[in-house]
């Protein structure tokens, strides 16, 4: 199921933020290491993943420090939850 | 050398208000950074059905009846877009149609939301060539569609309008365009751009319909402007010879009220000298200076006489000023 829901952020960050270009994205990356990510970048995100999976974020929570290894979980927890 | 003074001004907003709440495709914590990033309380846009030009040809109708300017007596139409209503011909051609202008000639200029400062110094420089005596500037722009619905970066900020400007050759009298900076870095070309559609990017090749959309590195274009607006205006003043205390108003690009607070901030001067209603239109890119320059008219802001200052920064990257004498 991680792996499913990388592939999508994987996606919607390429799309999202074209400068990221080849930067990898790993569960490892933190939202700070996509090129010029700031509040608005966070709604963008925020947006996009209120759209593919079934969940609230909030913007408190897409900070600049979190991973995307973090963001997953906390994605898998809620649609098992909800 | 006959430079261009103004002869009317004129404007148009569509009817339909969207509030920051309208805009529900954003969640009401992001909704509530709108006002805060940029003091942008709500904006206008467009029907459906209408286009650029449409705004056009409405702000150059309000513009001309005021003074029951005949069209077919217009020498030259300059459209300021950088949302035009196709890739060519030029929009100007439209309006021009539309409007009945039958003995004018008509361009389009795209110097994005400093369209404004360029186009009035173009329309100057025509008139001051002697070739032609009067010219009607309009800019106008439906940002509305060509943003994405779903970027935050860009769709709260902008809306749709058109303001317009008849010149006319001055007649050795003190009213007119006094001077003009204008200036252009185009090494950060791929600051503010649409990246599609163009030769750089055929739409065969587009990897998806997002290339299509304006796109903006917000705060890459905040430290250009916060270096740039002071500079361009006391550029502006110091060559034209006036001190900041004389002019009445100062009329910048309405992107951001945070922008407009730093430039007078940094100037030193009051921050009421300059003009605002980005609060009510959001950024209407190159027509938002000429639509602020109608209604300081029209609402007795500026009297003839009057100095204001005309001041644009965008895509590009580019700026201008303009000082005028009313």
């Amino acid at each position: 199921m991680n792996e499913t829901i990388l592939t999508t952020i994987k996606g919607g960050i390429m799309d999202l933020f074209p400068d990221v270009g080849k930067i990898p994205i790993t569960p490892q990356m933190r939202l700070g290491d996509i090129p010029d990510y700031d509040s608005m970048a966070a709604v963008n995100l925020q947006v996009f993943l209120e759209e593919r999976f079934p969940l609230k974020v909030s913007l408190d929570m897409l900070t600049e420090d979190m991973t995307l290894g973090e963001l997953i979980e906390y994605i898998g927890r809620y649609v098992k939850n909800n | 050398m006959q430079r261009a003074y103004i002869l009317s001004t004129g404007s148009f907003l569509p009817d339909r208000i969207l509030s920051n709440e309208d805009l529900s495709q954003f969640s009401p914590e992001a909704r509530r950074l709108i006002a805060e990033k940029t003091g942008v309380q709500s904006r206008r846009h467009a029907a459906e059905d209408q286009c650029t030009s449409d705004l056009a040809v409405a702000a150059a109708r309000t513009c001309l009846q005021k003074i029951d300017f005949r069209p077919e007596n217009l020498e030259g139409i300059v459209l300021s877009t950088s949302s035009p209503d196709r890739m060519q011909p030029a929009t100007a051609t439209r309006v021009q149609h539309k409007l009945g202008a039958a003995n004018a000639f008509a361009f389009d200029i795209n110097s994005v939301c400093s369209g404004g400062s360029f186009g009035i110094a173009v329309v100057d420089s025509l008139i001051r060539s002697g070739a032609f005596r009067t010219i009607l500037l309009i800019a106008s722009e439906m940002y509305s569609k060509i943003l994405s619905p779903r970027d935050f970066s860009t769709y709260p900020f902008f809306g749709d309008g058109a303001g317009a400007v008849l010149f006319q050759a001055a007649n050795g009298g003190p009213q007119g365009v006094l001077h003009s900076c204008l200036g252009t870095d185009g090494s950060r070309c791929d600051t503010i751009c649409v990246p599609g559609g163009g030769t750089m990017l055929p739409f065969e090749k587009m990897p998806g319909p997002r290339s299509a959309y304006f796109r903006m590195k917000g705060e890459e274009v905040f430290a250009f402007t916060m270096d740039k607006g002071p500079k361009v205006i006391r550029r502006l003043l110091e060559e034209a010879g006036a001190a900041p205390g004389e002019v009445k108003r100062f009329i910048c690009h309405q992107a951001n009220i945070n922008i407009l607070h730093g430039i007078a901030d940094r100037l030193g001067i009051p921050r009421e000298r300059f003009f605002v209603n980005l609060d009510r239109y959001g950024n209407t890119a190159s027509a938002s200076v000429l639509i602020a320059l109608d209604e300081a008219v029209s609402r007795g802001d500026l009297a003839p006489g009057d100095l204001v200052v005309i001041a644009t920064f965008g895509g590009g990257l580019s700026w201008g000023a303009n000082l005028i004498r009313i």
